[in-house]
């Protein structure tokens, strides 16, 4: 299996960690600003409950998007059970509180005055989202590529919601797993070799640009 | 770098959001599929039809045995049945989850599948009977083995499958014999609990029988558990060809015999045009996949068309040939 089937393996997993990467980035980004300008009692609550579903466990998870999505489940319609979107579907769900963790304290490293600077020019949201995104985005990257990290080397929900379907959902960690019960230990090992190439290869490039563009 | 390069950058990064987003209903079908669509192992290459727009297009869920998939049978079969499928001018997608008998059958209980491939025939009978199986025909066999330790301490050798249960417990309860179960509700471990039913009367206890431990694990992985700990277990004899050099603690205790055979069916649960294509395909052209379908030059199941006459009498013999068949 080593040549265009690996490759479309390989694009599999870049599928199911690159998109619900955009996602967390989109949705997160601006609701960890919300709650880092907000502040108060409420974002305090909402912030701990984030921070416990980063240890949200896959297969949890994954069991319960397939309670949602199976066919007598309440989503059932969307027929989306065992293809790549429900991957990315369940993926999202588990990097966004990763993302919007790391997207808070990044927030919080920045000068806590620009939050002075915000009162006295009376700025609107869009330019404080702007300004502090600009101050903190190279701590954003680590974000987004921390919520890459975790959707790429997932095992749970890709394999629950997947299926581990060949030429369909088959993605690198469910791969490596089916390489292990087949006890094609030599081939699991190819894999993970692969994985975390892939995996420092996406790091190495982002913190390249982020070096490039340092300001 | 500016401020207006930053916000450029964010619109770019939003347009390719949105552009991916909008992109996505048609893209997933095509983008993953066809990279690998060009190569296949089996015999028949698949046309290169790009359905970019196929109304007609039907998709089939099927859950399985984790023994069907892990021994790689259904990584063939079904790219050559939806190949089949489309030259008779149906084009289905076969979607598939490869779990315990147990919970295939739970699954199907559910409405959650259209067809299963199990092996478990005793609970194949209820679920038949409750009418959540539609129709059921048998497609292949293979043996189940009891291995354990090169040195047989129950002395289990020679025996047929109940007797040497019977002695594993019995050294077990001494201490100088343990049993690996699989522990998963899959269709061998149900073929285990089978075999203690008839060999003691009764299930061993996991808690209360020390020599009894229950994995809770795949095949492959019991058996470098049983080899560990220097343990009997049961294995089916695809899974035992692949791991044998992996087992140097292990060997055949009780080969191929009449109380070890492994039944798989195809069974339909939810009746459409294309879960009785399927059910055709596999008692005409998947019975030719099955057959050819080896491990190291071992076939790992016999097709029912080939039955060998005395294997049939066996599951004529337990009565597993039952139901109404899905085709005809």
């Amino acid at each position: 299996m080593w040549d265009s089937e690996l490759l479309g393996v390989v694009l599999n997993s870049l599928y199911v960690s690159f998109l619900p990467t955009l996602v967390a980035v989109a949705l997160g980004t601006p609701l960890a600003l919300w709650l880092y300008l907000r502040g108060g009692r409420a974002a305090v609550v909402l912030e701990a409950l984030f921070n416990g579903l980063v240890a949200m466990p896959t297969v949890l998870l994954g069991l319960l998007l397939y309670l949602l999505l199976s066919r007598s489940g309440p989503l059932g319609f969307l027929n989306l059970l065992y293809t790549l979107d429900a991957v990315v579907l369940g993926h999202s769900l588990l990097v966004l509180p990763l993302y919007l963790s790391f997207a808070l304290s990044a927030f919080r490293s920045a000068d806590p005055r620009l939050v002075e600077v915000f009162e006295i020019f009376a700025l609107g949201r869009a330019k404080r989202l702007v300004i502090l995104v600009s101050e903190t985005w190279r701590g954003l990257l680590a974000a987004g590529v921390a919520a890459f990290g975790r959707a790429l080397g997932e095992l749970g929900v890709a394999l629950v919601l997947g299926g581990d379907i060949r030429y369909r959902t088959r993605v690198l960690t469910t791969a490596i797993a089916h390489e292990t019960m087949l006890g094609n230990w030599d081939a699991a090992v190819t894999l993970g070799v692969v994985l975390l190439s892939v995996s420092f290869a996406v790091s190495a490039s982002v913190y390249a640009l982020g070096y490039r563009f340092r300001g | 770098m500016s401020k207006i390069g930053y916000v450029a950058i964010a619109v770019v990064a939003l347009a390719v959001l949105l552009a991916v987003l909008a992109w996505r209903p048609a893209a997933p079908p095509q983008a993953p599929a066809t990279p690998p669509a060009t190569q296949t192992p089996t015999t028949t290459a698949p046309p290169t039809t790009s359905t970019q727009s196929a109304p007609s297009k039907v998709v089939l869920y099927m859950a399985t045995t984790t023994s069907v998939k892990d021994t790689g049978l259904l990584d063939v079969l079904v790219p050559d049945f939806e190949n089949w499928a489309r030259s008779r001018g149906l084009d289905v997608e076969v979607r598939y989850t490869a779990v315990g008998t147990g919970q295939a059958l739970a699954m199907a209980a559910r409405g959650d599948v259209d067809v299963v491939i199990v092996h478990a025939p005793s609970l194949e009978a209820q679920y038949l009977k409750n009418g959540t199986l539609k129709c059921r025909d048998v497609v292949a066999y293979n043996f189940f083995v009891v291995v354990g330790p090169r040195d047989d301490p129950a002395g289990a050798k020679g025996r047929n499958a109940t007797e040497a249960f019977a002695k594993i417990a019995a050294a077990g309860a001494q201490g100088r014999a343990s049993f690996v179960s699989r522990g998963d509700k899959s269709g061998t471990h149900l073929k285990e609990l089978d075999l203690w039913k008839a060999a003691l009367g009764r299930y061993p206890d996991p808690r209360s029988d020390k020599w009894y431990v229950s994995a809770g694990a795949g095949m492959g992985q019991t058996l470098l558990l049983a080899n560990q700990l220097k343990a009997y277990t049961l294995t089916d004899l695809g899974t035992w060809l692949r791991y044998r050099d992996k087992l140097d603690a292990l060997d055949v205790v009780v080969p191929a015999a009449p109380d070890l055979i492994n039944i798989y069916s195809f069974e339909i649960v939810k009746p459409s045009q294309a879960a009785r294509l399927m059910a055709q395909y596999m008692l005409t052209r998947g019975q030719e996949v099955l057959g050819n379908f080896t491990e190291g030059g071992m076939p790992l199941f016999v097709p029912i068309a080939k039955a060998d006459p005395q294997a049939l009498q066996w599951m004529k013999n337990l009565n597993a040939l039952f139901g109404p068949s899905c085709v005809g």
